[in-house]
């Protein structure tokens, strides 16, 4: 931390008291100033190249401008554009729902991706893409385009009840018990995704590789309408928990001293994480390690204060999403890569290298 | 104030608190005496609403503690714990000032200073920017007294007194912070505050404290001013060792030198 409080020389707050919030402010324009230019990128990127001047132009003149480059405003409005938003806020929801997992169990290891929320979703998700026509019917008959997503959240919501309730014992919630059962629940959730996979048609096959894989390539308007709106209303709320995760990272009884009422608090981090986790694996399949490095990429600079982590944390994985997304159109063009080959492929080394970095920052 | 009537508590079908009734009042320096394990973490638990007792009824001015929600109670409470350790990397600044979070009505400029203010008064002066995990047993103590401090506020605020709770509060202190603390706490109570906290040392205990509590197996065997209290006899039956209290010559402020034990705790 000495030399966040050098590196901040320009602000005094920051560097006389070890008050880090100016500095989080500033994380928080620039991270939201990334954003904007890499979402403007992204919109350029592809087969058909476009300037980022372009983009703007098409963008500024609307979905239904005529003109010569019509093609181009097809591109833009109609494909490009939806993926970017579907991206941006999957992106979002999976780094915040990393950042308030992270502090709810007080372990900057805890992620949905590793203890298997993730998986409970996608095994979810494939059920009613494999028995959608059979068992599930009437499901799909009354939920229609929202079984898929509503299916995700269920599947993540199930999982976190159960991971909890396994690793709480008497209000005090067990770390290594929880990875441990993530570990278990991860396998179970595998094995049975992997008997739907054995009963599958061809088409659902390649649907569920699909999910095991990650990607925005189906992103469209009609999709982010069913797991848009949960995203963004998880995001608006998430950073309500930012007092309360402050306070239990000092514990969860020093929390209670503190004002807290821990059991809502937890109750509310639960559901908000499962509905982040569902709704981003319903839009973009399961996309490893953005929950585990965004959080902790923001920890080192900027401190752990929830009020701004979890922000922070939704720009930072939106932009890194992004990222990842245009890589994946880029590197074996015309085709593309599913974006969770990209992430894990380099947030794995990478968090490893981070790991082997600051083995005191991460704990016991 | 508050009130605590015929308190149980169990533990795996073990009394760990049985049949104990005190008050805890404003204006007093309470300390509660007691060896390893006689239920006084528990009483301070029971008293601060973390844990709910199986028996008896624990009262704050005159409301069961279960019916008062934990930031009406953060109001006009803190609690110091024995140790806390962090999950995440804080500033010493960010920790003291996790206290004021549970107040509403803080400026902006009263956020920069109550801590800084509070750092000073636990003798750890521009200690803001260094990273807590960094410090030692003893300032991370203070730290967070500091960050009660933050908390509590000023002992009483128009008529409505406030509490200090301290399990143990100078563990880890050398003996001018031990002192330090204490005076700290004393000043509180003298002001108008309650406090009510653990100690293992007699003779700061009998030094600082207004009143009295000794336990012994989950049970209060005596209660009251430290002259009236501390006695060879009670010393011998709770602790188990022949200790020789005497007075100090210029007051009546009892004291107890280890050494009369010495050679005599057979373990």
């Amino acid at each position: 931390m000495e030399s966040t409080a050098m590196s901040v020389g320009t602000l005094p707050l920051g560097a006389v008291h070890g008050d880090r919030s100016s500095l989080g402010r500033v994380a928080l324009l620039m991270l939201l100033a990334a954003l904007a230019v890499v979402a403007v990128l992204s919109l350029g990127v592809g087969p058909s190249g476009l300037s980022a001047g372009q983009v703007l132009g098409i963008l500024a003149n609307g979905p239904t401008a005529q003109g010569t480059h019509a093609g181009d405003v097809l591109i833009v409005w109609q494909i490009r554009l939806p993926r970017m938003v579907m991206g941006a806020l999957v992106g979002a929801s999976l780094a915040t729902a990393g950042a308030v997992m992270q502090g709810l169990f007080r372990n900057p290891l805890a992620d949905p991706g590793l203890v298997g929320v993730s998986s409970g979703a996608a095994l979810a998700a494939v059920s009613t893409i494999v028995l959608g026509q059979t068992v599930l019917a009437p499901l799909v008959w009354f939920l229609g385009s929202y079984t898929l997503p509503l299916a995700a959240f269920a599947g993540g919501l199930v999982f976190t009840l159960i991971l909890h309730a396994i690793a709480t014992r008497e209000g005090h919630t067990s770390v290594a018990t929880m990875l441990l059962a993530g570990i278990a629940l991860g396998a179970f959730a595998a094995a049975a995704t992997g008997l739907l996979v054995y009963i599958s048609s061809d088409q659902q096959l390649r649907d569920i590789t699909f999910w095991s894989l990650g990607g925005l390539s189906g992103a469209s308007w009609t999709k982010l309408a069913a797991g848009g709106p949960i995203m963004l209303l998880v995001l608006l709320a998430m950073p309500a928990l930012g007092r309360g995760l402050n306070a239990i990272v000092l514990g969860e009884a020093e929390a209670f001293h503190l004002g807290i009422s821990v059991q809502r608090l937890k109750r509310m981090a639960i559901f908000l994480t499962a509905a982040a986790t569902g709704a981003a694996v319903a839009s973009a399949g399961v996309i490893g390690f953005i929950g585990i490095v965004v959080p902790h990429l923001l920890r080192l600079p900027m401190g752990a204060d929830h009020r701004q982590l979890l922000p922070a944390s939704a720009l930072l994985g939106a932009v890194l999403l992004l990222l990842a997304d245009m890589l994946a159109r880029v590197v074996v063009a015309p085709a593309e890569l599913p974006i969770g080959i990209i992430t894990a492929a380099l947030g794995a080394p990478f968090f490893l290298w981070m790991l082997l970095r600051n083995r005191g920052v991460v704990g016991d | 104030m508050y009130e605590l009537r015929d308190i149980g508590v169990e533990r795996g079908g073990r009394p760990i608190l049985a049949d104990v009734s005190t008050a805890i009042r404003p204006g007093r320096f309470t300390v509660v005496l007691g060896p390893n394990g006689a239920g006084k973490s528990t009483l301070l638990k029971v008293a601060t609403g973390e844990l709910a007792p199986d028996r008896g009824l624990a009262l704050f001015e005159g409301i069961p503690l279960s019916a008062i929600p934990p930031r009406a109670l953060a109001e006009r409470r803190a609690v110091l714990p024995q140790s806390a350790r962090l999950a995440f990397p804080f500033t010493v600044f960010e920790v003291v000032r996790l206290g004021l979070d549970c107040r509403g009505g803080i400026s902006p400029a009263m956020r920069r200073q109550a801590p800084l203010a509070a750092l000073e008064q636990v003798d750890l002066p521009g200690f803001g920017p260094r990273r807590y995990e960094a410090l030692s047993g003893g300032e991370q103590q203070r730290v967070h007294l500091a960050r009660v401090l933050c908390q509590i506020g000023e002992p009483v605020t128009d008529g409505t007194p406030h509490y200090l709770f301290l399990d143990e509060p100078t563990s880890s202190l050398d003996i001018k912070h031990q002192i330090g603390t204490l005076e700290i706490a004393r000043r509180f109570a003298q002001a108008g505050g309650g406090v009510l906290a653990i100690l293992h040392d007699l003779n700061l205990a009998a030094a600082f404290a207004d009143h009295l509590i000794v336990m012994r197996r989950g049970r209060l065997v005596a209660e009251g001013a430290p002259q009236e209290v501390l006695t060879d006899a009670l010393v011998e039956d709770v602790f188990e060792l022949p200790l020789r209290v005497r007075a100090t010559p210029a007051g009546d402020i009892p004291f107890v030198l280890p050494q009369s034990g010495v050679g005599q705790a057979l373990l």
